[in-house]
């Protein structure tokens, strides 16, 4: 959940919010949707009805209706799919597994407290992660909420089985315990054995831990890191990935978990930001503050507000198995925190603050002295913003605190995030499993794909224009239509899930076919120095690798993997956080921008700049193209870039260097602006590219066999 | 495993010019930074979380870059751990996950260990450690 703070600005918001709707009556919403579940019919996700609607936030003016899941006509009720038979796992802080809401689908005995090695992963007093103990509790309801009990809301998948594996940390150096504990929570169990060796405490809890793990189908972690840059060294073993290889390959009969992430709320700003080396930076991530403070805002399309400060694809552990999914909010555009990337695949429903903008109402650690929902955040609100807490009071319903609804103070309307977007795709993948068993993981992940609506039609495009540009450097583009007929746009990846027409898919699917079984890899020989540069505009200069896929004969559909590895030969310092990475199919014409210039790495690259003839190296994942797992190491030597002039302190204009230390301008006549490179590699395929969605290889045109082709 | 993510360590197999307590990762060469010296953190971010680290200095560079403690070891066959073990005492094994040895090196043994089991034929990779600072929830 992201947290929130109260400010001037909020709070002035607050004295002029209109109604809109957050105190009126219930207009439109289904039967199915009210029966039993008395909190469901203000559940925005599971049905909006658009202003009228009565939620738990003062502000539903800019709700628009039918922006929601689309369960209502899969549940039918109750007797339609509701996840029956499939296990939901939720990494988190914790589960509490007698919530009144979630016990009937907790599978007794599987869940998995790390931290005393029992079965119940509630949080309780050992938790050392206080701010976060509701977490995990209200992403569980999200997902599986226990529907037509009588009580609270309901989930996605209202009967699917929930099992919690917590906490997200634990305080030890023991890395076998670490390793561990990252491959039993994401179902690779059966990759470890108690042998001797290992430590104790790691054996111990391998072997109390067991194969509980073995018979889940969705695994859902509704957390990660906030970096400030690509993690650098791709090839480094990464413990989620090892996990989610073995889960996909091994779990479900060899039929493949599905495995969810939250993508990050890091558009805006990141509370919290760490570099490649461990360092946590001072204070909060906040791009445009960095980019105004040198200078550059203006050089952005509309003040760079399409820019999203921390990039999904700055943390890749679990690619490329984890579906990454952002947040929208119930007016139909993307949750003004939500991550963007190109390694975004679909987006869930994550709400807003659920204040005065509605977030996600669901289960919360029950009792008003536990939770986000409690006494104390009731004072809290009323101590920060009396007015807003009035207001709030006298809401037809308000989750804040006691109250007619909900007395005990068991359910939230405040859970917000990507965090809640992810199980809301969790469940609808527990919808799919139970509407057609047979389908493996990259089965789920095509359906959702496939059937994903386009949100946001108009969402504008983000450009930069350099010194001397003529033309601006696209950072981030509008929706893209790929040839297969997939639309896709960073801060939706390929839309916003559709459990309706997911389903339905689901129910007459058919694996097109043609699958490849192995990764295609495509390796670059050389490298293209800067002496030697294509072309230039203006200060933005272009490098381009081409390669073609080895095999002839072969296409290749899927995500796709780039290894990027780039040597600075410049002989200064160059703050990567300038590059541009982008991926041109020289065949189609498509492009892909792995990763946009003025990221919050421009800021992490301050504190990790490239030195001269030193050199990074990095994975960049991205779905524009629809293919999967190509290996594409590039030896592109000749990354170029300015380091933009800052005021110093004093008088003259000089230069803030990569360690903050002021030495002169290299332009002494005016700042300088940065030169960001455009690195364009120009992907040559050897036939004609024909998007086949989770088909990797073979096939000139749509097959057949792919449902909706 | 798949290949993409864990691919190449390129463990070339000789090492001319290379300092005594210089090693090869991912075909640069590289050296261990002594705690103490002037490869500090960056002015204005925070020291490390609490995991034991081991600094790295690129010599081509000078380029510093920070990894977890120990090392990763991908095995040829996961049969042949407990006989590269015996064989070599300065590693002391965490855990081992299918055909992977996450193991722990003394600091000043490590480029020394790093050499020797670059040419090792039971060792297809080696690797280190990410850093893994706090996760968060979303």
């Amino acid at each position: 959940m992201r947290s929130f703070g109260w400010s001037t600005a909020s709070v002035a918001l607050l004295l002029t919010a209109c109604g809109g709707g957050g105190g009126g009556e219930a207009g439109g919403v289904s039967p199915e949707n009210v029966a039993n579940d008395p909190l469901a019919v203000h559940a925005w996700h599971l049905e909006n009805t658009g202003p009228s609607q009565v939620v738990p936030a003062i502000d539903n003016a800019g709700a628009l209706a039918g922006i929601d899941a689309r369960v209502g006509a899969v549940h039918l009720g109750g007797s339609g799919i509701t996840g029956r038979g499939v296990g939901i796992a939720v990494v988190d802080s914790g589960l509490q597994i007698a919530h009144e809401d979630l016990q009937g689908n907790v599978l007794a005995g599987q869940s998995f407290n790390f931290l005393d090695g029992s079965a119940d992963p509630s949080p309780n007093s050992r938790r050392d992660e206080v701010a976060e103990l509701d977490h995990g509790t209200a992403v569980a309801g999200i997902a599986a909420a226990q529907g037509w009990n009588g009580r609270g809301s309901r989930g996605l998948a209202p009967n699917a089985g929930l099992v919690g594996y917590a906490p997200l940390n634990i305080s030890t150096k023991d890395v076998g315990v670490w390793v561990a504990m990252d491959l039993l929570k994401f179902g690779a169990g059966g990759l470890l054995s108690s042998e001797q060796g290992f430590s104790t405490e790691a054996q111990k809890l391998i072997s109390t831990f067991g194969n509980r793990a073995d018979k889940l189908d969705v695994f859902n972690f509704s957390a990660g890191i906030d970096w400030a840059s690509p993690v650098s060294d791709p090839h480094m073993f990464d413990a989620m990935a090892i996990a989610a290889d073995y889960g996909t390959s091994s779990l479900r009969a060899g039929k493949g978990a599905v495995y969810v992430q939250a993508a990050g709320n890091g558009f805006v700003r990141s509370t919290t930001a760490y570099l490649q080396n461990g360092q946590r930076l001072p204070g909060p991530l906040d791009c445009r503050a960095e980019l105004a403070a040198d200078d550059l805002l203006s050089r952005f399309s509309e003040q760079a507000a399409g820019l999203s400060c921390l990039d999904s694809n700055f943390e890749l552990r679990g690619q490329p198995y984890f579906m990454k999914v952002a947040a929208i909010s119930n007016h139909g555009r993307a949750a003004s925190y939500s991550s963007a990337g190109a390694v975004n695949w679909v987006t869930g429903f994550g709400g807003e603050d659920g204040l005065l903008r509605p977030g996600i109402l669901t289960t919360d650690d029950m009792g008003c002295d536990v939770g986000s929902n409690s006494t104390a955040a009731q004072r809290l609100v009323s101590w920060f913003a009396p007015g807003l807490a009035d207001r709030l009071s006298r809401l037809v319903i308000s989750l804040l605190g006691p109250s007619a609804q909900d007395p005990a103070c068991n359910y939230t309307a405040q859970m917000n995030g990507s965090s809640a977007a992810a199980p809301t795709v969790a469940g609808v993948a527990a919808l799919l499993l139970e509407a057609n068993p047979t389908l493996s993981w990259l089965d789920v992940r095509y359906i959702l794909a496939k059937t994903a609506r386009q949100v946001d039609p108009h969402i504008a495009e983000l450009t930069y224009t350099p010194t001397g540009a003529s033309t601006p450097l696209v950072l981030s583009d509008t929706w893209v239509n790929n040839r297969g007929g997939f639309h896709f746009q960073h801060r939706y990846g390929f839309g916003l899930v559709d459990a309706q027409a997911a389903v339905a898919l689901a129910q007459r699917y058919e694996t097109p076919a043609g699958r490849r079984s192995v990764p295609v890899e495509a390796v670059t020989t050389g490298g293209v120095r800067s002496p030697a540069l294509p072309s230039t505009s203006g200060r933005v200069s272009v490098v381009e690798q081409s390669f073609d896929f080895a095999n002839p004969g072969e296409l290749v559909a899927g995500p796709m993997q780039v290894d990027l590895r780039f040597q600075n030969t410049l002989g200064r310092n160059i703050n990567p956080g300038m590059l541009q990475f982008e991926l041109l199919n020289s065949e189609s014409g498509e492009r892909s921008i792995l990763m946009p210039a003025y990221t919050g790495w421009y800021v992490g690259g301050k504190f990790n700049p490239i030195p001269p003839l030193g050199g990074a190296g990095f994975p960049l994942f991205q779905q524009r193209f629809l293919r999967r797992l190509l290996v594409w190491p590039l030896d592109l030597e000749g990354a170029v870039a300015g380091w933009p002039c800052r005021r110093c302190p004093g008088p003259e204009q000089r230069e803030l260097d990569p360690v903050g230390t002021c030495v002169p301008c290299l332009l002494s006549a005016q700042p300088s602006h940065p030169h960001p490179i455009l690195l364009r590699p120009v992907l040559r395929l050897t036939q004609q590219v024909v998007e086949i969605p989770s088909c990797f290889c073979c096939q000139h045109l749509p097959s057949p066999a792919d449902p909706q082709a | 495993m798949i290949g993409p993510l864990i691919a190449l360590l390129s463990l070339f197999p000789d090492f001319v010019g290379a300092q005594s307590d210089s090693f090869l990762l991912n075909g640069r060469q590289v050296e261990l930074v002594v705690p103490g010296s002037e490869d500090g953190p960056a002015p204005r971010a925070s020291a490390p979380h609490a995991e034991d680290t081991l600094t790295l200095r690129d010599l081509a560079s000078g380029q510093v870059r920070v990894y977890a403690s120990g090392l990763v070891l991908k095995l040829r066959q996961p049969g042949e751990l407990s006989a590269l073990l015996r064989e070599n005492p300065a590693l002391r094994l965490q855990i081992a996950p299918g055909d992977l040895a996450y193991v722990s090196v003394d600091a000043q043994q490590l480029s020394s260990v790093f050499r020797r089991l670059s040419h090792d034929p039971r060792v297809v990779e080696i690797q280190l450690r990410a850093i893994s600072p706090p996760l968060s929830p979303r």
